[in-house]
């Protein structure tokens, strides 16, 4: 079992045809997808779309279906990823009874590399009093002490659900800067389950866009961006535009390419593609689009063709994209 | 305390001192009524008296002032002594709904466990140390209200001379089958709560599952079937001598051959030379009492605790198997 994990030690995640079926349903399918370790991670995709299957699935609370899933190197849930991963749940677990002091004395005792200091200090920034309960505390603190929690355990990947979900916009900052000079500092690995876009711009350098339980985008931010154009031009009559599923009044110059999404504003016709090996003709106007334009074009065209690029193991077949 | 020690006993202090301090205040309850009742019984010299039996250090019970002292002794005092028995069943049932369905349910209906769960410590070695804790809690108190209570039940029972030791108190109340059960419904509890993960519901199926057990082993009586019946043997025609207090007396004929036959095949021969014949034709060369004394109690308690506990190891060992799997 152990062996088939063996030799990517660099990689922070790596899964292989990873899925979760729930019942009668999928909540995850064939997912195979490498993050390479001190990366932070995005993880996009609108609610249900399987974000949260995967982190939970990560962090060791539920097993596969199909599939395989490793940290590190090395399988999940064993005595030493335990060690290394760090999870913050999307409803933010903690219990109700202790004060934030003994929240914190849990993480003491149950984590043998806890750094009180790092998580003390997360909490001093953000103004939560250690003597308070924890059933006292808004949910924004509570976000916050679980985040400190994560922090203390002194994890090799941090896995945080909507980390950011319910916090007003100063603590937000507070807690991402917090989190990003820890992540800095000591090479975490970071992976963030959001659909606030904005929350992630300019802070993750490597992004999974899921969408109905498969993953539709993944990569480096970069390699993203520069696999996509975004062209613009005179729409010509009689080219009926934002036909998404099948773009068929596209002009004929542009079928080359696969087109993302395409929209018409009057007439203008705004179409983003992934450039193929052509050069494209005629009067069009190109540019790199920005990583929320690329988000929000897969968003809103479910039937775009998926970008794979984490390639999954060195040894696996390529996804075909 | 440390470690996962620190974390359970922090989680579920509350319990574990309310538990505590119930368990004192029945420990005090019991241990009143047994002093008034010793007391009762020195202050009107009749300590060691079987009320059953005519006489008592040399007098009639059925005279005068010592027998209004019995009458009060065998009215008052022994109703507190089978009530307080009643109320000690409630014990494994009441440990089962209030600290074994919440120990895990609780943990996974407001999904702390997640948090416990991706700590550094195995999911095995948190619901180990977490069953440990009730165990001994449960192991703590139910000793202490049965050994207390079985102190006071052995040391009167036999003055009240009608009480028998096989009714479900004291057989579940005043020995070790007592905690060795509640120690089960504890551990059966824990086990209905990690299935359902509900808090309630978990409490109201470990009420009637716990309630079910003292059902059927009240209606099962255990002290029959768990240890070998003793044998009397007399002529044919008498009834052999037995010790008192026992039980299950069972009258069977033994032939030559050394077959035991039912005692049916000379019935209603109240003349004794008609008896005697019919036994002679029936080739019966001895009677013989199947029967067990009041010494059984102890070997049958020993048994009962003895399989009580071993299904709860099994059930312990399967939810240890069963998280190991869930989570791998």
């Amino acid at each position: 079992m152990t062996s088939e994990y063996a030799g990517d030690p660099g990689a922070a995640i790596v899964a292989r045809g990873l899925g979760k079926r729930y019942r009668q349903t999928w909540a995850l399918r064939e997912v195979t997808l490498r993050l390479p370790a001190g990366r932070i991670c995005a993880v996009i995709g609108p609610n249900g779309s399987g974000k949260s299957t995967l982190l939970a699935m990560a962090a060791g609370l539920l097993a596969p279906t199909t599939g395989s899933l490793s940290l590190f190197g090395e399988a999940r849930s064993t005595s030493a990823t335990r060690r290394r991963v760090a999870y913050v749940a999307q409803d933010k677990p903690l219990f109700p009874r202790l004060t934030v002091a003994e929240t914190l004395r849990f993480g003491r005792e149950l984590n043998p590399g806890w750094d009180q200091a790092v998580a003390e200090r997360v909490l001093r920034d953000v103004d939560i009093p250690t003597g308070a309960r924890i059933s006292t505390l808004s949910g924004g603190q509570r976000t916050c002490v679980a985040l400190a929690l994560a922090l203390g355990k002194r994890a090799d990947l941090l896995l945080l659900d909507e980390p950011m979900a319910d916090q007003d916009p100063l603590r937000r900052s507070r807690m991402m800067g917090a989190l990003m000079a820890e992540a800095a500092e000591h090479g975490t690995t970071v992976v963030i389950a959001t659909h606030v876009l904005a929350e992630l711009d300019g802070v993750s350098d490597h992004l999974w866009l899921f969408g109905a339980g498969r993953l539709r985008l993944a990569g480096d931010t970069e390699a993203i961006q520069s696999a996509h154009a975004l062209v613009t031009g005179a729409r010509r009559d009689g080219e009926r535009a934002g036909d998404r599923a099948s773009n068929p009044g596209l002009p004929p110059e542009l079928a080359a390419h696969a087109v993302v999404e395409a929209r018409a504003t009057g007439r203008q016709l705004t179409v983003l593609v992934r450039p193929g090996g052509t050069e494209l003709e005629g009067e069009w106007i190109t540019r790199e689009p920005s990583v929320e334009e690329i988000l929000l074009g897969y968003l809103r065209n479910p039937t775009a063709p998926p970008l794979l690029l984490d390639g999954g193991p060195t040894d696996a077949p390529e996804v075909a994209a | 305390m440390k470690g996962l020690t620190w974390v359970v006993w922090r989680q579920h202090r509350a319990t574990a001192w309310t538990v505590l301090a119930l368990t004192a205040m029945a420990a005090c309850c019991v241990g009143y009524w047994f002093h008034q009742q010793y007391a009762f019984q020195q202050d009107h010299g009749i300590a060691g008296c079987d009320i059953l039996l005519p006489t008592c250090h040399g007098q009639r019970l059925t005279d005068g002032s010592l027998a209004d002292v019995v009458r009060v002794l065998d009215t008052d005092y022994r109703d507190v002594l089978v009530r307080a028995g009643y109320a000690m069943l409630a014990l494994p049932p009441l440990l089962a709904v209030f600290l074994g369905a919440p120990l895990f349910a609780r943990d996974f209906e407001s999904g702390s466990h997640r948090l416990a769960l991706t700590q550094s410590v195995s999911p095995r070695r948190w619901m180990a140390a977490k069953l440990a804790f009730a165990v001994s809690l449960t192991l703590v108190v139910s000793l202490v209200l049965t050994a207390l209570y079985g102190w006071w039940w052995h040391s009167t029972w036999r003055d009240f001379g009608d009480l028998v030791w096989d009714t479900p108190t004291p057989f579940l109340t005043a020995g070790p089958a007592g905690v060795a059960l509640a120690m089960l419904a504890v551990v059966v509890a824990a086990a209905v709560g990690l299935v359902l993960r509900r808090t309630l519901p978990a409490m109201v199926i470990s009420l009637a599952i716990s309630g079910g057990m003292l059902y059927l082993l009240r209606a099962w009586r255990p002290a029959e079937h768990l240890w070998p019946l003793s044998t009397a043997r007399s002529t044919p025609t008498h009834y052999p001598d037995l010790p008192r207090y026992t039980l299950h007396e069972r009258l069977r004929y033994e032939t030559s051959s050394g077959e035991r036959i039912s005692d049916r095949v000379c019935p209603d021969l109240s003349v004794e030379a008609n008896l005697a014949r019919c036994l002679r034709e029936h080739d019966v060369v001895s009677s013989l009492v199947e029967y067990h004394p009041a010494s059984a109690y102890w070997p049958t308690q020993w048994v009962l605790a003895g399989i009580c506990l071993t299904v709860a190891a099994a059930l312990v060992a399967g939810c240890l198997w069963w998280v190991g799997r869930r989570t791998a």
